[in-house]
Formats: C-alpha cells, sequence, structure tokens
C-alpha cells in the first residue's frame, strides 16, 4: 500500500513538475499566448508614444487643470497599486495564516503584484510637471544644500511606502523562486538555459540545510511584508486623507482603502488566472476549490467596501460639515453621477453573485465579474479623485472634468506593460511554486517539508 | 538679426521688419571704419582672406553682402547718425537693472489719463496711474494696463507701406513725406477742396492747434471727427436744455444717492476712475449717509452690479422711465403717461420708492444717463438734475467745446460722390468700425489718394494708398486733457521702435512747420497755454500734469424744451414679440471698440458680467432665451432690416427682457495673430455686431429678429455658468452668503460684530440669523502642527473690501503686467487652466431676471496656515518670516498637491510652455515687455500671487539704503510699497501694508486697522488656514420701501 501510495505521490510530483516546467521548457508555446503578447505588445506601444507626447508637450496633453490638478494618471496609480495588493496578501498573510489553497495561485499573484507596482510607479512620476527633478528630489539623497523632502507630506511617504512594498514584494518572489529555479537548471538541455537558471537559481541545492534556512527566511519575510499590505495603501490613503478636500478628507480611508485593494486585486488574479489555467493546463494544479476560496474573498471584501461607501455617506451627513455633505450629494446625483453610479453597480452589486455556488464555479461568469469589479474599482478611484476636486468650498472654480485621448492612451499603454510582463513570465519562469504545491497536495506526507 | 545667423539669407527675407533691430550697428552696416578696423586687424582686405575660392564660398559671400546691402536699404531712412557707445562714466543716478519712473499720459477715447511708467534701462515695462494726476490717481484702466503690450506687439505695423497696383510695397518716412508734401501743395493751391481729414476724437492741444492751422490754411478742407463710442449726445442734450454744450462731472464723493438710468459709469466713461474713485468714499460705511444706488439699465454694468436696486429695462425704455420718474418728482402719477410699462407693478413700485428717494436726499442726488441714450433723455436728465439741486452739488456742469469738425457721414458722401480726391486718416479703424450705412469702404475706394496712420496695418489701411505707423504714445510726443480739462503732456520713453510718426508728426507736414519737431510742437503748445518757461516745462513733465487747468465750472439755467413725444415701442410693456427685439451696443469691457482684438492680455481677462473670453456674445436674458428657443452657447441669426449677422447666445441674468446686449469690437479680419488675421490664416475672435449698427441707431436699435441657428460654439467661460444642475445652484445658495457676507447699513450698526458670528464651518447655514442677534459660541480652533510665531518687523497682510469692488478687472491686467503671467489661449481656458493670479469670482443672487451680483476678487489668501505648504513633498512652497507664502520655482516638480489642498484654488500649473511664441523670432519684440524682477516660470511648476514680494524686496532694500545714510528711519512708511492690484484699483477696494503692531518705530498702517473692522473676515475661517488677506463684508444700503422683496432672496449662481 505504502508503495502505491508512494507510487502515486511520485506521479503526482513529477506531473506537478512536468505541467509547470512544461510551460517554460516547450519549444514553443500555445498558439494563443503569440495572440495575447502581440495584443499585449500592440497596447504596450501606446505608453511610448503617450510619453513621449507627454514630456514633449507637458502635463497639459492631460485632461487635468487648475480645478482638477490630479486626474486619470493618479487615478491609475491607485487603480494599480490596488491590483498590487493581492500578491503579497496571497502570498505572506495567507501563508502565516496557513491557508493552502494559496499556493497553487502565490507566485503568479505576487508577479501579478510586482507588475502592478511598476505600473503604479510610473504614473506618480510621469504626472508630475518636471519628472527628471521629481525622480530624484523626491528621494531622501543627501547633497550639499542640505535639502530634503518634505516629510510632512503625504506624497514623500507615498515614495516610501510604495518603493518599500515593491522592493520587499520584489525580494519575496524571487526568494520563492529559487527552488524553482534550481528545477528548471537541473532540467535544463541547454547550455544557455543551464547558466541563466543556473545564476538565478543562486547555486540552490535541495540540502536540508538550505531547506531549513530557507523556510526560516521565507517566515521573517513574510512576517515582514504582512505590515506592509496593510501599510502602502493606508499611506496611499493618507494622500487624501490628510488633505481637507471635502471627500477625502475622512479618517474611514486607510482601512477602507486596504479593503478595496485587495478586493481588486483578488479580483485580478482571477481575471488573470482562469484563462491561464485554462490555456496551459493547470487544472490540476489551480483547482475549482482555490477558484471559490477567491471568490467568497471577493464577495467579503466587496461588501467592506459597500459597507464604506454607506459609511462614508452617513458619516458626511452626520458630522453636519456643509462641506463633506454636499461632496457626497453631488457624488451621487451631481454631474459625475454616473461614474458614481457605475461605481455601486460593480463593486457592490456585482460581486453579490458569489453568494451562488453556480456562480462561483462557472468560470465565464467569473472572469466576467472579476472584469466588472476592476472597472468599478477604477471608477471608485475616479469618483474619490475627480468628483471631490471638481466642486470644492468656492463655486467660482467649480469645472467639470473631461479626459483627453493622451489619458486613455496613457492608461491602456500601462496595461500593455502590465500584459506584456505578465506574458512574458508565464512563458520564462515557473508560474505555479511548484515545491509548495507539492508541500501542501494530499499526497505529500509531512505538510510541506517532505519534498 | 537673422542675418547674422545666416548669411545666406535672401534679399527678401532680409526686408522683414525684425531687421530694424540691427540698424544701428555699426559692424552691420558695413560702414568704412568697420572696413579700415578688418583691414588693420587682418592686414588684409576681407576679401583676401577667403582661400580657396570655390562656388559655394562665392554664394555665400554674395548672400552676406547681399543682406548688408538689405540691412543699409531698409534702415537708411533713420536713425543712420547713431552709434552704440559705451558709457565711460555712469550718468548720475543711472543704476543699470534699476527701474525709473516717468510721468506721462495716454488718450484714450478722446480723453487723458495720466499715468506714471515704470522703465528698465530705457524699456518701459508697466503702466499705472500717476499719483499726481488729481482725475486719476495710482488707479488706472484695464486699457491703460493693456497699452504697454501693444507697444511690443509684433503684429504692429513696422514700415511705412504704399499701395502700388493692388499690392502694398515697402516704403519709408521720408517718400511718404515728400507725398504728403506734395498733396499739401495741391490741396492748398485748392485752398483745401477735395482735401479731407478724419480724424479720432481728440482733446489734445497741440493737435487742435495744428488742426485750427490747416483750416486757416485751407478753409475748404473737411475734417472730420469719428470715434465709434463717444459722448456727443450729451453735449447734444445740455445744448437743448442749457442753450450751449456741456459736461456734466459727477461728484460722487458728494452725493447720498446715485441714479444711473443707462449709465455705465465706470466702465467705458471717460471719467470712469474718478467716478469709481467717488463711488469709494461715499460706500465707506463710516460715512453719516453711505451713498444709496440705483440702477435701471438694460445690460449689467459694473455700477448695477453694486446698485443697491437695479431695474432691468429695455434701453428704449429708459427715456419712459426717467419721464416716470420726473413726472413723480414734479408731483404728477405715472398713470399720466399713458405707458403700458410704467403700469406693470415691479416698474412702478421701483419708480415710486427712487422718488420718494431723491425728494428724501434732494441735492445730495444725482441722476446719470448713459452715453447710449439719445439726446433729449441726456436733457431731461440734465432738467432734473437742476429741479432737485444737483447741479453744481452733485454735478458740475463745464463747458463742452463746440466741434469745429464735420461728421463721419458727410465725409461718407462726399466721398461716395467722388468729390474727395485726398483723405488722410489719422487713427482709427473706420473701414471696420464705421456706421454700417455709410459704407464706408466703397466711399474710400473712391478717394484717389489717402492715407491712413495708425499703429497696426488694419482692415481700413489695406484700402488705403499709404499706411503710416503710428507711434505708440511711449514713443512719441503729445498731450491731452482729461474729462475735467486737466492738461497733461505726453513724454516719450522709448524711441520709436519701428519706422512710425505720431498724428503730430503728421499733421505738421501740412502746415509748414516739418522743421519743428513733435517736442518742440508740444512745448509751445504748453507755454502758449499756461504762459511758463522751461521751468514750467519741466516740471509739467516731471509731475505729467499741469494742475490749475481744470475746466471752470459753470450754472447753467435750464432753458424750457419738450422732448420728443414717446414712440408707440416706448409705450409697450415689458414683453416684446420677436421682431420687435431690441440690440443694446455696448462697448466690449475687453476690445473696447476693437482696438484691443490683438491685446492678448484683454481678450483674455475675463468679461465681468458673462466671464467670456476670447469671444463676445448676444447677451440675453434667460426668459428671452427660453421665449426664443435659444439655448446658451447656441448660434443664432440676428437680423434688423435686411442685415444680419451671427452671433452665439450667452444666457446673461440681469439682461433686461426682450434686449440682446451686442458688445462691439470684436471678429475682426486684419486685426494680427491674436484678433484674427485674413490673409495670414487666423480666425477671427468673436463676431463682429457693427453691420447691425448704423447712424440713429449706434447705442440701441429696435426691430431685431431673432433665431437660433441649431448649431452650439464653444465658449471659454472662466466660471461655470448659471446654467448649472439644480444641486449645484443649492449648494452655491447656501454658501454664497458666507463667502460674500453682506449687511445693511442699519444692520451693521445694530449689531456691529456681525461677521463674527461667522464660526466654524459646520455652522456656516445659520450665519448672521435673521434676528441678528443671536451669537454662536466656537471653541477657538487649534492647529495639529506648532504654529509658527511672526516675529519679524514686517507681517504683510491686505484687506479687500466687497463694498467697494466694481469687478472692473484692472487688478487682474495689473496684476497680469507686473508678474509676467501668460496668456493660454481660448482652448486652454476652456479646459480651465487660465494663469490670472486675481481671479473675481461673480455671483448672482435673487430672480434670474432680476438678479443683483457680486464679486470677489480671489487671489493667494497667505494664509498662516497654509494648506498648500503642508503638502508639498518637496517643500517648494514655503513660508517666509514675514508671512509670506513664497513659492520656489526652482524647488518645484508640479505634483500639483498644493493646487488640491488650497481651498481657495488660486494655485495655477503651468500644464504647458506658455511662452512658447517668444521662441519665434517675429515675437523677440514681445520679450521686452517682461518685468525684469520677476521669474518667467517655465513648463511644470505652480505659481500663485505673491503680494507682489519683488516689490516689497526692493521698497525694503532702498529704504535700508536709506537709513543707511540716515535719510530715513524705522520701518518703511504705510503706503510706501503697494502691490500691483491694489495699485491698479480705482475704488480703493485693496488696502495691503505691515501689519505689526508691535512695531515702535511707526503707527498702525491702514491694513492692521481695516483687518480689527467689525467687517473683516477671513475666507473660509472655519479651516483654521489664517489667512493674511481678510474680506471686508459688503455694506448694502437698501431703500426699505424695497427691502421687502431683495433681502428674502436667496443667493442664486452664475
Amino acid at each position: 500500500m505504502a508503495s502505491s501510495e508512494t507510487q502515486a505521490a511520485k506521479a503526482y510530483f513529477n506531473e506537478v513538475t512536468d505541467t509547470v516546467c512544461g510551460i517554460v521548457e516547450a519549444k514553443r508555446p500555445p498558439k494563443i499566448w503569440y495572440v495575447a503578447f502581440g495584443i499585449a505588445l500592440c497596447l504596450l506601444a501606446l505608453l511610448p508614444i503617450s510619453l513621449y507626447k507627454l514630456f514633449w508637450t507637458g502635463v497639459g496633453v492631460w485632461g487635468n487643470n487648475n480645478t482638477e490638478a490630479w486626474g486619470w494618471p493618479i487615478v491609475n496609480f491607485v487603480f494599480w497599486v490596488g491590483i498590487g495588493h493581492a500578491g503579497t496578501l496571497i502570498s505572506a498573510i495567507l501563508f502565516l495564516a496557513r491557508q493552502k489553497w494559496r499556493t497553487s495561485i502565490c507566485r503568479a499573484a505576487e508577479a501579478m503584484t510586482i507588475f502592478a507596482v511598476i505600473c503604479a510607479l510610473l504614473f506618480p512620476i510621469i504626472h508630475t510637471g518636471r519628472p527628471w527633478m521629481a525622480a530624484y528630489w523626491l528621494l531622501p539623497l543627501p547633497n550639499d544644500m542640505a535639502i530634503w523632502p518634505q516629510f510632512r507630506s503625504p506624497l514623500a511617504w507615498d515614495v516610501f511606502a510604495v518603493s518599500t512594498y515593491f522592493t520587499i514584494s520584489l525580494l519575496f518572489w524571487f526568494m520563492g523562486l529559487v527552488p524553482d529555479f534550481a528545477t528548471l537548471r537541473d532540467r535544463a538541455t541547454t547550455k544557455g538555459k543551464q547558466i541563466v537558471y543556473g545564476i538565478l537559481a543562486l547555486g540552490w541545492r535541495g540540502s536540508a540545510r538550505n531547506w531549513h534556512r530557507y523556510e526560516r527566511a521565507y517566515l521573517i519575510m513574510a512576517a515582514l511584508a504582512t505590515p506592509l499590505v496593510l501599510s502602502v495603501h493606508s499611506v496611499v490613503s493618507f494622500d487624501f486623507a490628510v488633505s481637507q478636500v471635502p471627500g477625502w478628507h475622512t479618517t474611514i480611508f486607510p482601512p477602507y482603502f486596504v479593503a478595496g485593494a485587495i478586493f481588486s486585486g483578488f479580483a485580478m488574479v482571477l481575471t488573470l488566472m482562469i484563462p491561464v489555467r485554462a490555456i496551459f493546463g493547470l487544472k490540476k494544479v489551480i483547482t475549482q476549490g482555490h477558484i471559490e476560496a477567491m471568490c467568497k474573498i471577493i464577495l467579503a471584501t466587496g461588501m467592506m467596501v459597500g459597507f464604506a461607501y454607506g459609511t462614508e455617506f452617513f458619516i458626511a451627513w452626520y458630522s453636519g460639515n456643509a462641506y463633506e455633505g454636499f461632496t457626497f450629494v453631488n457624488r451621487a446625483f451631481g454631474p459625475f453621477s454616473w461614474a458614481y453610479w457605475s461605481m455601486i453597480t460593480c463593486n457592490v452589486i456585482v460581486p453579490q453573485i458569489f453568494w451562488f455556488k453556480k456562480a462561483r464555479t462557472n468560470p465565464y461568469i467569473i472572469v466576467i465579474g472579476c472584469i466588472f469589479v476592476n472597472i468599478g474599482m477604477w471608477f471608485e478611484r475616479f469618483v474619490i479623485i475627480v468628483t471631490s476636486l471638481s466642486r470644492q468650498f468656492l463655486p467660482g472654480s467649480w469645472h467639470y472634468f473631461t479626459p483627453t485621448f493622451w489619458d486613455a492612451a496613457t492608461f491602456i499603454g500601462s496595461f500593455g506593460l502590465f500584459f506584456t510582463l505578465f506574458l512574458l513570465f508565464m512563458r520564462f519562469v515557473p508560474s505555479v511554486a511548484i515545491f509548495e504545491v507539492k508541500g501542501v497536495s494530499e499526497h505529500s506526507h509531512s505538510g510541506g517539508k517532505n519534498h | 538679426m537673422s542675418s547674422i545667423k545666416n548669411t545666406g539669407i535672401s534679399q527678401s527675407e532680409v526686408e522683414t521688419p525684425v531687421d530694424s533691430y540691427w540698424q544701428s550697428l555699426g559692424e552691420l552696416e558695413n560702414t568704412p571704419e568697420f572696413n579700415q578696423m578688418l583691414a588693420k586687424e587682418y592686414g588684409a582686405r576681407p576679401g583676401d582672406l577667403i582661400t580657396p575660392f570655390n562656388r559655394r564660398r562665392f554664394v555665400q559671400l554674395m548672400g552676406a553682402s547681399m543682406a548688408f546691402a538689405g540691412v543699409l536699404s531698409a534702415t537708411g531712412c533713420r536713425w543712420e547718425e547713431e552709434k552704440i557707445v559705451p558709457l565711460s562714466k555712469r550718468p548720475d543716478g543711472y543704476v543699470p537693472g534699476n527701474s525709473k519712473k516717468y510721468a506721462t499720459a495716454w488718450n484714450f477715447a478722446g480723453y487723458s489719463e495720466g499715468l506714471e511708467v515704470t522703465a528698465y534701462d530705457g524699456r518701459p515695462t508697466k503702466i499705472e496711474g500717476n499719483t499726481k494726476h488729481p482725475y486719476t490717481g495710482s488707479a488706472s484702466t484695464t486699457f491703460a494696463q493693456a497699452s504697454i503690450l501693444e507697444l511690443y506687439d509684433p503684429d504692429r505695423a513696422r514700415k511705412v507701406t504704399r499701395r502700388e497696383s493692388g499690392k502694398s510695397v515697402n516704403s519709408d518716412v521720408v517718400a511718404f513725406k515728400a507725398a504728403l508734401g506734395a498733396i499739401g501743395k495741391a490741396a492748398s493751391a485748392k485752398s483745401g477742396q477735395g482735401f479731407a481729414v478724419l480724424s479720432e476724437k481728440t482733446q489734445s492741444p497741440t493737435l487742435q492747434r495744428l488742426k485750427a492751422k490747416l483750416q486757416a490754411a485751407m478753409p475748404n478742407l473737411l475734417w472730420a471727427d469719428y470715434q465709434p463710442w463717444d459722448f456727443g449726445n450729451e453735449a447734444d442734450g445740455t445744448r437743448v436744455v442749457f442753450g450751449s454744450p456741456h459736461r456734466a462731472h459727477l461728484q460722487l464723493a458728494n452725493a447720498d444717492l446715485l441714479v444711473s438710468f443707462d449709465a455705465d459709469l465706470f466702465g467705458c466713461h471717460p471719467a470712469a476712475l474718478s467716478n469709481a474713485k467717488g463711488f469709494g468714499v461715499a460706500r465707506d460705511p463710516k460715512r453719516a449717509n453711505v451713498l444709496r444706488t440705483y440702477a435701471i439699465e438694460s445690460v449689467f454694468t459694473s455700477l448695477g452690479s453694486v446698485a443697491d436696486h437695479r431695474l432691468p429695462a429695455r434701453a428704449e425704455h429708459i427715456k419712459v422711465l426717467l419721464v416716470g420718474l420726473e413726472a413723480l418728482l414734479s408731483g404728477g402719477n405715472l398713470n399720466q403717461l399713458s405707458s403700458e410699462l410704467l403700469t406693470e407693478e415691479r416698474v412702478s413700485k421701483f419708480l415710486v420708492a427712487l422718488a420718494a428717494d431723491v425728494k428724501r436726499f434732494g441735492a445730495k442726488s444725482v441722476v446719470a444717463v448713459g452715453a447710449r441714450q439719445p439726446a433729449d433723455v441726456h436733457a431731461i436728465c440734465a432738467r432734473i438734475n437742476s429741479r432737485i439741486g444737483a447741479s453744481g452739488n452733485t454735478v458740475v456742469y463745464t463747458a463742452e467745446s463746440s466741434s469745429s469738425s464735420q461728421s463721419i457721414g458727410s465725409l461718407a458722401s462726399l466721398a461716395a460722390k467722388g468729390s474727395i480726391e485726398n483723405l488722410l486718416i489719422l487713427g482709427g479703424n473706420p473701414a471696420y468700425d464705421a456706421p454700417a450705412d455709410l459704407d464706408f469702404k466703397t466711399a474710400l475706394s473712391k478717394v484717389q489718394n489717402s492715407v491712413h496712420l495708425s499703429s497696426y496695418h488694419n482692415e481700413t489701411s489695406e484700402l488705403t494708398g499709404w499706411h503710416v505707423p503710428k507711434s505708440h504714445f511711449l514713443e512719441s510726443w503729445g498731450d491731452g486733457r482729461s474729462f475735467d480739462g486737466t492738461l497733461s503732456i505726453t513724454q516719450p520713453l522709448i524711441k520709436p521702435i519701428h519706422q512710425s510718426l505720431s498724428s503730430i508728426e503728421v499733421l505738421k507736414e501740412l502746415v509748414g512747420l516739418s522743421g519743428t519737431s513733435g517736442q518742440d510742437l508740444v512745448k509751445e503748445t504748453f507755454s502758449g497755454l499756461t504762459g511758463q518757461g522751461a521751468g514750467g516745462w519741466k516740471n509739467a513733465l516731471h509731475d505729467g500734469v499741469v494742475l490749475g487747468t481744470k475746466s471752470a465750472p459753470l450754472s447753467p439755467a435750464v432753458a424750457g424744451f419738450t422732448p420728443k413725444p414717446l414712440t408707440p415701442s416706448q409705450k409697450t410693456g415689458t414683453l416684446a414679440p420677436n421682431g420687435q427685439l431690441e440690440l443694446v451696443f455696448t462697448p466690449s469691457s475687453q476690445t473696447f471698440d476693437g482696438r484691443f482684438s490683438n491685446s492678448s492680455w484683454m481678450v483674455e481677462v475675463p468679461d465681468m458680467i458673462t466671464k467670456l473670453t476670447w469671444d463676445n456674445a448676444g447677451m440675453i436674458s434667460k426668459r428671452t432665451a427660453e421665449t426664443l428657443g435659444i439655448k446658451h452657447g447656441e448660434m443664432m441669426s440676428v437680423s434688423v432690416g435686411d442685415t444680419s449677422v451671427d452671433i452665439v447666445a450667452c444666457i446673461t441674468p440681469g439682461m433686461a427682457a426682450f434686449s440682446i446686449g451686442m458688445p462691439l469690437g470684436w471678429g475682426r479680419t486684419r486685426a494680427g495673430n491674436i484678433g484674427g488675421h485674413k490673409e495670414r490664416g487666423v480666425k477671427s475672435i468673436g463676431f463682429d455686431v457693427y453691420p447691425l449698427r448704423k447712424t440713429g441707431g449706434m447705442g440701441f436699435v429696435s426691430g431685431a429678429t431673432v433665431k437660433g441657428k441649431g448649431t452650439m460654439y464653444p465658449l471659454a467661460e472662466t466660471q461655470d455658468h448659471f446654467m448649472m444642475d439644480e444641486l449645484g445652484q443649492e449648494a452655491i445658495k447656501s454658501r454664497a452668503n458666507t463667502f460674500i457676507k453682506t449687511v445693511t447699513v442699519d444692520e451693521a450698526k445694530h449689531n456691529p460684530d456681525f461677521v463674527k458670528d461667522e464660526g466654524h464651518i459646520w455652522q456656516d447655514k445659520e450665519l448672521i440669523p435673521p434676528d441678528g442677534a443671536r451669537k454662536i459660541k466656537h471653541p477657538t480652533r487649534h492647529s495639529l502642527f506648532n504654529e509658527q510665531v511672526y516675529t519679524a518687523p514686517y507681517q504683510w497682510g491686505m484687506t479687500t473690501d466687497l463694498s467697494k469692488c466694481i469687478g472692473c478687472n484692472s487688478c487682474v491686467v495689473a496684476c497680469q503686467a507686473e508678474n509676467n503671467i501668460p496668456v493660454v489661449g481660448k482652448t486652454q481656458v476652456m479646459k480651465n487652466r487660465e494663469m490670472h493670479w486675481i481671479r473675481i469670482d461673480r455671483y448672482f443672487k435673487g430672480n434670474p431676471e432680476h438678479p443683483s451680483m457680486a464679486f470677489q476678487p480671489v487671489a493667494c489668501q497667505q494664509c498662516e496656515n497654509a494648506p498648500c505648504e503642508q503638502v508639498c513633498p518637496v517643500g517648494a512652497t514655503v513660508h517666509s518670516v514675514e508671512g509670506l507664502n513664497d513659492m520656489a520655482y526652482n524647488r518645484c516638480v508640479g505634483t500639483r498637491y498644493c493646487a488640491n489642498n488650497c481651498p481657495y484654488k488660486v494655485r495655477r500649473f503651468n500644464f504647458h510652455y506658455w511662452h512658447k511664441e517668444l521662441d519665434e523670432s517675429r515675437a523677440d519684440v514681445k520679450k521686452l515687455v517682461f518685468n525684469p524682477d520677476v521669474t518667467v516660470r517655465s513648463r511644470g511648476v505652480i505659481e500663485k500671487c505673491t503680494f507682489c514680494v519683488q516689490r516689497l524686496e526692493r521698497a525694503k532694500i532702498t529704504h535700508k539704503n536709506n537709513v543707511r545714510r540716515g535719510r530715513a528711519q524705522g520701518l518703511l512708511e504705510d503706503g510706501a510699497v503697494k502691490t500691483a492690484c491694489q495699485q491698479a484699483c480705482p475704488t480703493g477696494a485693496i488696502e495691503f501694508g505691515n501689519l505689526n503692531k508691535s512695531s515702535k518705530d511707526s503707527a498702525e498702517s491702514k491694513v492692521a486697522q481695516l483687518q480689527q473692522d467689525p467687517r473683516a473676515y477671513a475666507l473660509l475661517a472655519g479651516l483654521n488656514t489664517k489667512p493674511r488677506n481678510a474680506y471686508l463684508a459688503r455694506i448694502a444700503n437698501p431703500n426699505e420701501e424695497l427691502t421687502g422683496k431683495n433681502t428674502k432672496e436667496e443667493a442664486h449662481h452664475g
């Protein structure tokens, strides 16, 4: 019996290794990869074009103006940072919470996080009037003028929060990859691959000492990354909460933003993983159960976000602050009400379908629902940023915001960047954490210690 | 310039006017001295240096020599004797880089305005009012402010041109003078028969002297005066009632009651500055009787905006209303006039209350009638003023000189007949703005020789034989009289930048004075008028004004006269069918009569009522628009008789019903790169409404038909329109009263602390409780940060008195000139990216058909707890020890977080490189307009009001030096430094100075006292920003008989 069990386990382990490594080792990826990559490259092409236009003519290419000094670029920034939440949350928090189902998606989710944060980092830099200055004056670099960033500004906090988050996420992701890079190195058939994967594997030998150190380090990293998941979007929310713009100046923002970030992050993971799992035959690895668990998280965080919307509205009224009250009524019934109701529909109403098992198990419904959630989360940031700015205290400077072609082109370009990076990742990096999946599988005897 | 950069330039390119910059450089002129020097330097002729001599080099050399020849030929007529000689000794009192101020004056629409002009190293940069001038003081109009831009306008004509077989060819002054001499000779032989001069109206004594000389030499000369917007109706009216023409001078400072019938006293009026100043004085709440103002008008004027009661009425109804008022004052009633309008409740109630008030205030009241109204309305007005005893008291009459000029109509009809051979047009643009029925263009084409003197090669110059660029007033000698008759001298601050002549310099050629310079002619006139010699002349130049030359007041007796009977359309009520609509022509607050349509500053400054930039629009009331089915921003076709004009509709609250306001001075086809230029393919801005304006209907015309065209036209408004969603309007209704606090004179006396009731924003809704007595106690607001303690001796502060703001935009343009503020263009204004550091928010209140209006100038409030400073990640905006919120442009990276966090929305971002046009070589001359003390901001940085920090620093440095030399003590005197906006403000609404009271050396400044005034309040005080600017609540002085209605009305927005 034992031997047949061992046989079955071995077969399963081999299958996992073959499936995951197969994607990377295949001579050619599936045709659909080429199609997707082609589309992604086309979208990506918009990015350098819009950046060229932007740097050549100035921030005026966008719809931003003196009333709405922040527009789409900051909306996009918050949107991407939000998406960049799922990965680390899945890897770190769920790791600490011993949620085994996380293993199948953690690698891809982490990669997605890193790419989303790259897209996010792009926007605050390019949205400044003089990015060539902003890129280093925002950093605390010693200089002979003894001028430092202004540490009271939430934007300065942002720099630290987002860059720390990016660094930790990148390290965490890379660390998780080391044993799998070693697997690829060992299976490599060409000299080139051996060298490249060999370097990336950092001399991993799979020894017990290796594993011991590795597990400890991974745990520490997870513990380090956990507060960052909460802090980064809290700090991003401070950009708004610390200011005194009615509609921004609210204490609810940090938890509300974090919930929203997890919400949108999970939606993005599902949007990506469901097609990936079908295309690359990972259905055995990323199981139905995993997907259902994620749908439940989306449902939960969606309701948290919905609750926050209600609370915001209530507090705006309850505070008795006429300006705050007006801002919220204006969101729902003013000139931008279309954006507000799009947000409510996508973020509060659509996720309710996940109460139903049928919806949670139908990949089409899940993907469509998740796309709606992502649209809704983009609108949430638009509603917060643009509608609040459009009508502040003095009606003499009220203004309706109209985006330009370049607003859209830059945003679409950032999607191009994201998808391109993601598709490259799928092709050249093990997209599922092989050793972790093995470790938590039913064939594993000792829950992750017996590889 | 280009000839140096690129020697291979073609002859035709060299002929472009840009080259005139280089005419005085010896080396460019290829003088013998230069060649000799070269020979000495190189020991050979320049040609010998070129080896080997190939084809390429040959062409280069030929190009270069042709270019040099071009420079020579283009510049030979003027200044050829000049050399640039470095100063071996510094002239006394001249410090390079320091500014100098000169007094001068300019003639605008016929009347002179005293000016003080700042020049840096011989380059005038900023125009201000002449403090020594009794009529203007330190204030100045927007037009005067903007005239500096005209001096450096690249579109100004740069060369004398001549028309040869239909084409315009370059000529020069010498040739022109010869041609003019020949014309003059031929004309005098026929004692002026067939010779005509068409001049702008002017009060210049020298010009009048030359004119008299010319008329004496040529008795048959036809001299006509024309100005599209003039004040001749008043002279005609007073001639009827007093027997001779008179000029009415309102003495608002003495008045307790002002009644304006369609009079734009603070806007396009020759005494606008003096009227505004008087208003500022009379509106002081500390005065025993605060001036009460009634305005009855068709188009909202700045006077109407500050009036305590305003009745919108069609321009044609003004006469009926005035007749009604006269009837009431003489004990009659309104029914006797059998006018439908006067029986309408709203109107009769207004007139009865008004008449009662006029009786109450008697000789302390004054009635004024606008230039638009026909002569007999002015006559009735003069009669009323005499009846109530205002004459000699609140209105002073002086003699108006009888004009010895013909009208443009008689000139045009003679020209059309072909009886005018030679025509000299001095200034103006009659082909564009003459009454449409004269068909001036056709008449002009029948004149054999025509000469046009004007600063631009405009619509008229296109049709004349010669065009001579007219010197700017900063380039030429001249003189003039202000509305009250005070003589002032115009002295040049710079040599003519281009080939140009002044009117005096042209006329003198015709009267045999070609040898005498303009300066000598003005000097002669001066000594002739005043009997003073060189000493007096020097004083006059120094002061820019000759005191004691005011016209003598007269006390004319009223003669009996009967005004023309009322026409049927005047007797109708408010309602009018389409086809019976009225068009009211009004000078544009931006382009005046069209002369500023190429001034980017003027076309971008928002119209005070519509807040519209880069266009004019037919102003139409909401009700009228609804009746006609016209939407805001819809194109409409407006026709009178068989003439029709297309113009965009702008729904304007407060427009009289069934009356359409038509601003003149737009839709130019040959203004320049800003205003439109057909030949260069530059689209016109705005719509030309002159085709509808005919003799007899110059002010307004009835019987108009309007048809909506269904097409929408984009309007660049700086403030959202009245047609806002209801939610927004409701919010404005509840907010506006907290921003613009208004208190009646009585309420202020009853509860002097009314403004202090403002506290936490939470309670904003309950501000100024109805009973006026309840006080809300609020906790002291604490800051999260350690608040800065201000100990520096200077603590700058400002107050803005909303009682006195008439929305005239002087501060906006003055700030633009002082602080090098860029112009962004129509599309950018539509994107809400205008750069003005001060904006004037305007709010409407009450029923949109007859609202009241209030202005609130908002610049940086210089908060002590500045929200912008706390959020800047690089510390580019920081606080100075003197309480200024400073901007370090070099440090700014443009995150625009500060702009978001500024509750007043006064921060402006350079979304693009707004000065791009300066990269073109043709715009080189425009760079000269910049104030060298102020950084020209580049792309990607935020800017905003600095409280004119450059002026503060300069004043402090000067003062410090004076203290060191023992010439002064202590701190700067109060009033020694003024911000640009404060200086320009005609009503004195803005006060600025040192708030520091602890300073032992100086008395408490005016601004410090005003900030203690019970009316002082901070905008959005609840945010605890602690602004250094305080607003003074608006004082209202309504008539109790009418308030029952007015005070209950809530704020609306526009």
